[in-house]
């Protein structure tokens, strides 16, 4: 042992440290030093620092019991985050770890008075006390939220890069033990592409601390035979320090490795997870100094830390004797081995041990610990019967306590694919059945704990899952034979309250065995309940070193056999996961029209149109209701040019192309003429108005559509599924990211493409309203459209997005002598108002069928079929209970400007509401559209709106379009 | 700032402005330009090297008698959904379904094959093929280099490890929540994957897979440095 501290010196000692390579860290300010390899947790314990934290309720002192992170012992901050397991986190140099949840400091907690109050907190506290007298919870929640709660979220942490990433394999073995290793190196050798996962950073699992066999050294050269024979394997990929968290449908399997969540599909799954160790319940047994055998081992094997001076071993198997042999090799001196078994061991290590001069202690267990920060002895009396001791104490100088009394199967990830867990007396454990397709456990977790058995069930079942990962048939079944072995680990009943301190069976809760004794005789006596009531296996460590002692508490009280006690679920994660891990690197499509660059560099506002950007307006967002006048005025004077491309563009080609559109469609489109554009409105089978645009036909068998920008990917699945439903004779084609748009539009708008170089007679007799052409403009292949959505002479001209850059900038330069300026979506949706024209799903909603909307005459009569032509006709039939109007304001007075979604208001009762409103730059009103009911329809009824405040505004209904009624403009 | 006589042109990638803030050399390739070398390098590639490919021509067409149609025209191809043909000229002919294709140049460009068919292409003759602009539609990205899968795989929930996916398997799916094209198209030895992507999300996806690629030392490289390779 080194004179500085705790440290062993010795090859054998610390395989996972580099003595080369020391570090300092600070621990609630204190500077510490470790090595490279270290976890916080060891490097402490090898400066004699063995308290880590304080309990959750009684803020008793607590330190390392797994030395595997499977409890909350050793929860720390580590700077800005917080519930990191201080026995996993590998030491990195200059870190600041603190403790956590305590009042004043770790050593002296204010709070550690608690316990004394003990009596005031029974089980089930939570639900049964500051409720009354009424009013008193106010007054508890405060310093109950206080006390709350282990570590410190802080708001202003920078953002870390947490990503995630697939990970494909035939065979995937969750687990690098003994069992898991040879099953990969099995599955590997059948010729499947094997992915071997292990939570350590060295392969090996309890081969990298155990005595299989009976010999350490031996043990040492198997695992590194075992790991050679792995790395040989080509199809055999190995990760370490990551961990399986969860198994689910199909094979899916979760696993985390710092700061990535990998999702992993597999054609078969070996879990090969080991078991937990469980903990032998007496009176302050959560002292720091007491802690499994396994993790004194890893501490000494592992990190080379000597868990103490002396200590105390209390058993139940051959590993307590085992870990006495490493300990008296480490230079410890064995106080003791408390044997929870009568008579004398015939184990090879219990003969060792007694050879060595260790005292043996049969028929007996550790009834009570000493001490406070650090156990300075225990109390060791007889056992008279299950769970009884004699009165008789015998105190044992020690300042460590390891317990070996059993364990529990690692049966979590089995449980997640919905494998059902049992018990089996005969080894006193849970075993797993039933389970999935393509799941198979081994090992430890299987109950196989003796050498020879391991091995051939783990490469049995490597062999197995890759003749089935390549589709044959296994060559013989996966039936898990007993291993006589497995009735030698677990003691049956290792719980033993007696009077002296608390005795915990819950470590993360603070729940001793009378907590669980009084839920049953509250009523709650199904395991379930317990669980839920007296939150017994709620904490960190998910119920590992918790359930097995509450079964066995539960099946005795209720005098049940644990078999029908039953056991609780096993949910995902296995581990913590962050919500980091979960979220990932976040994708977020954004796309860009072929112009998005001219936008910004024409100081464009952007907006979101589903995955689109698009400028709402052009210029400072402190200017923005002055730049957006400017641009309907540029419409309405001169010229404006607005990016269009984000418009659902459909090719429909073929033999049935005037037929297909002529049923998608409420118009008629088979008569429509070539060269000419006409306005569509599709509704749904329930007749209800999911979209507009304009078909443009280009020849006798092709239209050319469009669709608005967030509903064109509906529209397209919507035809090519009836497309299909029908088999007609016509492709469709979406082809809306291959066109780049621009409306050009203004009474300026026809000298500005005149200006251009065309093939095109845009002169009004040849290329009037609604006519379509296509040809060249500026050397640049267009399709061009007629239309008047703004309520100006425009062109909405069409090109390939490769070149829709350069056509804007054809455009604005031709512009640039008639005022042309960019206009974006606000403006856009000024004019459209004052031209009364709707926009689909702002103007309608989903209940809106075309006669509401003052559609009737885009609905085809004659023609026999149209999508949802007769659900419209019903509704009419039946009759109408609101329609669409447009309403001025008269007069608004100091009133505010009535918003979209304002309601309208009649007696009092809510009869409709606005759908678009504005104040109109052109007319110098409040214009908009409404829902009425019918009989406030008529032109010329006055009604009310309800604005901010309450108040209550005049309107008239008035005819549509408010702006240029008798369309001369646009038809220029 | 000298502009180039290349970027005169009016066709342009939908990634020039992220080529130009890595210093591209464009270079005039048809009726449009393309980004030669970045950065002025010429040297050894990354270990992952991405390159925008967008500028070189390609096509799509469309309808059941495209195979056929295809094949009148000369096209190596067969109706194999999910394969992709190579073609005497070194480019390539992807068949997404037994009714779609999309026709890759060469990594010369050249693409006066293409243009041919599209000039020549008329409804009237009813072969029920129907031409697509894929060179809008779709931005073409090369990523090449050994640990390319492993960059997919942070991506794409596909396997397109080498052993997995053989050369010139094309696999239509979702790559950072966006629809693409990937087709393993090796350049000699090199493992080498081609994806089609939406034009307008570009500039996003080139960021995705430019991210995936940071942990392994990828990065961007020009038309010259993909050449050079194949």
């Amino acid at each position: 042992m080194s004179n500085a501290s705790n440290r062993l010196d010795g090859a054998q000692w610390g395989l996972l440290i580099d003595r080369t390579k020391p570090l300092t860290f600070t621990f609630d300010g204190q500077l510490h030093n470790g090595f490279a390899g270290d976890t916080i947790a060891s490097a402490l314990y090898a400066e004699g620092r063995l308290l880590l934290s304080r309990s959750f309720k009684y803020h008793r002192p607590r330190g390392v019991l797994t030395m595997a992170g499977h409890e909350a012992n050793t929860l720390v901050q580590v700077a800005e985050e917080p519930n990191v397991r201080a026995d996993r986190y590998a030491l990195s140099n200059g870190v600041a770890v603190k403790s956590i949840n305590y009042l004043g400091s770790l050593d002296r907690d204010l709070y550690a008075g608690m316990g004394l109050f003990s009596r005031f907190l029974p089980v089930g506290f939570y639900y049964k006390t500051f409720y009354w007298p009424n009013g008193i919870w106010k007054w508890f929640e405060k310093p109950i939220r206080i006390m709350a709660g282990l570590g410190t979220l802080e708001p202003t942490a920078k953002h870390k890069y947490y990503d995630k990433a697939y990970l494909f394999a035939d065979v995937l073995v969750a687990g690098g033990g003994q069992s898991g290793l040879e099953a990969a190196i099995a599955a590997a050798e059948g010729g499947a592409d094997t992915l071997l996962i292990d939570e350590w950073p060295e392969l090996g699992g309890s081969m990298l601390f155990g005595r299989a066999g009976g010999s350490r050294a031996a043990t040492d050269v198997a695992r590194h035979a075992l790991i050679a024979k792995a790395r040989s394997l080509s199809n055999l990929t190995i990760m370490s320090d990551t961990t399986v968290t969860g198994l689910f449908s199909d094979n899916w399997a979760s696993a985390i490795c710092c700061q990535r969540l990998y999702k992993i599909r597999a054609k078969q799954t070996i879990i090969a997870a080991g078991a937990y160790d469980q903990p032998l319940v007496f009176a302050n047994n959560d002292r720091p100094g007491v802690m499994f055998a396994d993790a004194a081992q890893r501490l000494m094997r592992l990190y080379g830390v000597t868990p103490g001076c002396r200590g105390l071993v209390v058993t139940s198997n051959s590993f307590g004797y085992e870990t006495a042999l490493d300990m008296l090799d480490a230079g410890m001196e064995v106080a003791a081995v408390v044997d929870l078994r009568s008579g004398e061991q015939t184990e090879a290590a219990a003969a060792e041990v007694k050879s060595r001069g260790v005292r043996i202690i049969a028929g007996s267990t550790v009834v009570q610990a000493r001490g406070v920060h650090r156990v300075d002895g225990a109390a060791v009396s007889t056992i008279t019967s299950e769970g009884q001791v004699g009165s008789a104490r015998e105190w044992i100088d020690c300042d460590s306590v390891i317990m070996s009394v059993g364990y529990t199967p690692a049966l979590n990830l089995a449980s997640h694919a919905g494998a059902k867990v049992v018990y089996d007396p005969a080894i006193h454990m849970h075993r797993v059945t039933d389970l999935p397709d393509g799941v198979q456990v081994i090992g430890a977790a299987a109950g196989q704990w003796t050498a020879a058995t391991v091995t051939t069930q783990a490469r049995s079942a490597g062999a197995n899952a890759a003749l089935r990962a390549s589709g044959k048939t296994a060559a013989s079944a996966d039936e898990v034979s007993s291993d006589p072995g497995a009735a030698l680990i677990t003691h049956p009943y290792p719980v033993f309250p007696v009077k002296g301190g608390k005795n915990f069976i819950d470590f993360d809760e603070d729940l001793q065995v009378k907590d669980i004794v009084n839920s049953i005789k509250d009523g709650y006596d199904d395991i379930q309940l317990v669980k839920r009531y007296s939150t017994a296996g709620l904490g960190p460590s998910q119920g590992r070193h918790t359930n097995l002692n509450t079964i066995r508490v539960v099946a005795k009280e209720t005098g049940k056999t644990l078999g029908a006690v039953g056991t609780t679920t096993y949910r995902p994660p296995l581990v913590p996961e962050k919500f980091a891990h979960m979220a990932g690197r976040a994708f977020e499509p954004v796309r860009l029209t072929a112009m998005h660059h001219r936008h910004m560099e024409l100081g464009a506002q952007m907006m979101g149109a589903g995955l689109w950007m698009r400028p709402a307006y052009y210029g400072p967002k402190s200017d923005a209701a002055a730049a957006i006048i400017r641009e309907v005025k540029a419409v309405r004077e001169n010229a404006g040019l607005i990016d269009v491309s984000t418009l659902g563009g459909l090719d429909i080609r073929g033999p049935d192309a005037a037929a297909f559109i002529d049923r998608m469609y409420t118009w008629a489109y088979e008569k429509q003429p070539i060269g000419r554009a006409r306005y569509t409105v599709m509704t749904d089978i329930s007749g209800v108005i999911i979209d507009d645009g304009v078909a443009c036909r280009l020849h006798e068998r092709h239209y050319y559509v469009t669709a608005t920008t967030s509903a064109v990917d509906q529209v397209y699945r919507a035809m090519t599924w009836l497309n299909t439903q029908w088999k007609m004779d016509v492709d469709v084609a979406n082809v809306t990211a291959a066109y780049a748009g621009v409306n050009l539009a203004g009474p300026k708008a026809r000298e500005i493409v005149q200006k251009l170089h065309s093939d095109i007679d845009f002169s009004k007799e040849a290329f009037p309203y609604m006519g379509v052409r296509t040809g060249q403009i500026a050397d640049i292949p267009v399709r061009i459209l007629r239309v008047g959505f703004v309520g100006e002479a425009g062109y909405e001209i069409h090109c390939p997005s490769g070149l829709g850059e350069a056509l804007w900038d054809k455009i604005m330069a031709a512009g640039q002598p008639f005022g042309i300026k960019p206009f974006g979506v606000e403006a856009q949706r000024i004019l459209r108002l004052e031209k009364g024209h709707i926009i689909v799903g702002q103007d309608t909603d989903g209940l809106t069928h075309p006669a509401e909307a003052n559609m009737e005459w885009v609905l085809a009569k004659k023609k026999p079929f149209y999508i949802g032509k007769r659900s419209i006709e019903m509704q009419m039939a039946k009759g109408m209970t609101r329609k669409l109007v447009g309403f001025a304001v008269p007069s608004l007075g100091s009133a505010p400007v009535p918003k979209d979604c304002h309601l309208i208001i009649r007696n009092g009762d809510i009869v409709g509401r606005i759908t678009s409103v504005v104040k109109s730059p052109t007319l110098g009103k409040v214009i908009g559209l409404a829902y009425l009911p019918p009989d406030m329809a008529t032109n010329g009824t006055q009604f009310q709106i309800r604005v901010d405040g309450g108040t209550l505004v005049d309107a008239d209904v008035v005819p549509t379009p408010f702006y240029d009624p008798d369309n001369k403009r646009q038809e220029l | 700032m000298i502009v180039s006589e290349a970027l005169k042109s009016l066709r342009r990638t939908p990634l020039r402005r992220v080529l130009d803030k890595e210093s591209a050399t464009w270079q005039a390739l048809g009726d449009t330009a393309i980004a030669s070398r970045l950065n002025g390098a010429s040297g050894a590639l990354p270990a992952v090297a991405i390159a925008d490919l967008s500028p070189l021509p390609r096509i799509g067409f469309k309808g059941r008698g495209t195979i056929d149609a295809m094949q009148k025209r000369g096209v190596i191809v067969e109706a194999t959904p999910n394969r992709a043909f190579v073609q005497p000229d070194g480019g390539l002919c992807l068949v997404l379904a037994p009714g779609e294709v999309i026709l890759l140049s060469n990594l010369a460009g050249d693409g006066a094959a293409f243009g041919k068919m599209m000039s020549e292409w008329r409804l009237e003759d009813e072969e029920r093929t129907y031409p697509l602009l894929r060179r809008d539609s779709h931005a073409w990205i090369a990523i090449t280099g050994v640990r390319s899968a492993e960059v997919f795989a942070k991506i794409c929930a596909v396997d397109l490890r080498p052993h997995k996916f053989a050369n010139l398997s094309i696999a239509q799916t979702s790559v950072a929540k966006m629809s693409a094209i990937i087709t393993r198209a090796d350049l000699g030895n090199q493992l080498n994957y081609y994806i089609l992507a939406d034009s307008a999300a570009a500039a996003y996806f080139l960021d995705c897979l430019l991210d995936a690629a940071h942990e392994f030392g990828g990065g961007l490289v020009g038309w010259d440095n993909i050449r050079a390779i194949s």
